[in-house]
């Protein structure tokens, strides 16, 4: 038992001092470095807020380009921007005419097509 | 709000697209109207059914964005081929789409899936289409 009481006390003692007992490190400069010029603000400024705010430009311009190029996207909720569109609605192929048949003598047809089949279905939906 | 044009190209593309093949597979008119309508929406979808060449023959699918509304309004012969529950069934995942914000998508998926059920089985012997 008593080995095993001093073996802990070198293990734990022995790091200690090799650490405590360290002299602060003393080494300056070496005279053989270049004295480097000393650095105006305009110039630091430009290298150490300049590059890394030039950087960070260019990666959220990297970023949103490819949204910029595909335009505005839906998004539930935000409001809608865009004027409506029809696909096959009555103004290509040949219900063109037919409009065109019912803008001219508006009047008389105009209740008519309010009332037109009413038996047709379909389904509703929110999101 | 700028104005600006609801779909790219490529989008517009596929909406005409499936419109165009599922009116040759199942022989009836496909209509997609996207914007805003003002009022009771499904009353504004039955006014723009009526509004197409052919009600009767005519599915109209209705999409407002802004009241994030869906209507989807069918003929009385389409309605023999496409029940109102394939119809919901259709509007079903075309809102799943929609809520994600995938608005072609939702559309052109939705147009193929009413397609799908509105086709008629081939019987060579009827004649109830002009």
């Amino acid at each position: 038992m008593r080995s095993r009481g001093t073996l802990r006390i070198i293990a734990i003692g022995w790091p200690a001092a090799a650490v405590l007992s360290a002299p602060p490190a003393a080494a300056d400069t070496p005279t053989t470095w270049p004295e480097p010029e000393p650095m105006s603000t305009l110039d630091a400024l430009l290298l150490f807020v300049g590059v890394p705010a030039g950087l960070f430009v260019l990666i959220a311009l990297l970023v949103m380009a490819p949204s910029v190029v595909k335009g505005p996207r839906y998004r539930p909720g935000l409001s809608w921007w865009a004027r409506p569109e029809w696909f096959g609605g009555p103004t290509e192929g040949e219900g063109a005419h037919r409009l065109a048949l019912e803008a001219g003598d508006g009047s008389d047809d105009a209740p008519a097509s309010t009332h037109v089949e009413r038996t047709g279905g379909g389904a509703s939906a929110r999101w | 709000m700028p104005a600006g044009e609801a779909f790219t190209p490529d989008q517009r593309r596929g909406i005409e697209k499936a419109i165009r093949v599922v009116q040759e597979s199942t022989g009836y008119a496909f209509s997609v109207y996207v914007g805003a309508a003002e009022g009771d929406s499904r009353r504004v979808a039955e006014d723009l059914h009526n509004q197409l060449a052919e009600p009767a023959y005519s599915v109209l699918v209705m999409v407002d964005p802004a009241a994030r509304a869906l209507e989807i309004v069918t003929g009385s012969q389409v309605r023999r081929d496409l029940d109102d529950g394939e119809v919901a069934l259709a509007a079903l995942s075309m809102q799943a789409a929609f809520a994600a914000g995938d608005l072609s998508g939702g559309i052109i998926s939705g147009v193929y899936q009413l397609g799908e059920h509105a086709r008629r089985p081939t019987s060579l012997h009827t004649d109830h289409h002009p």
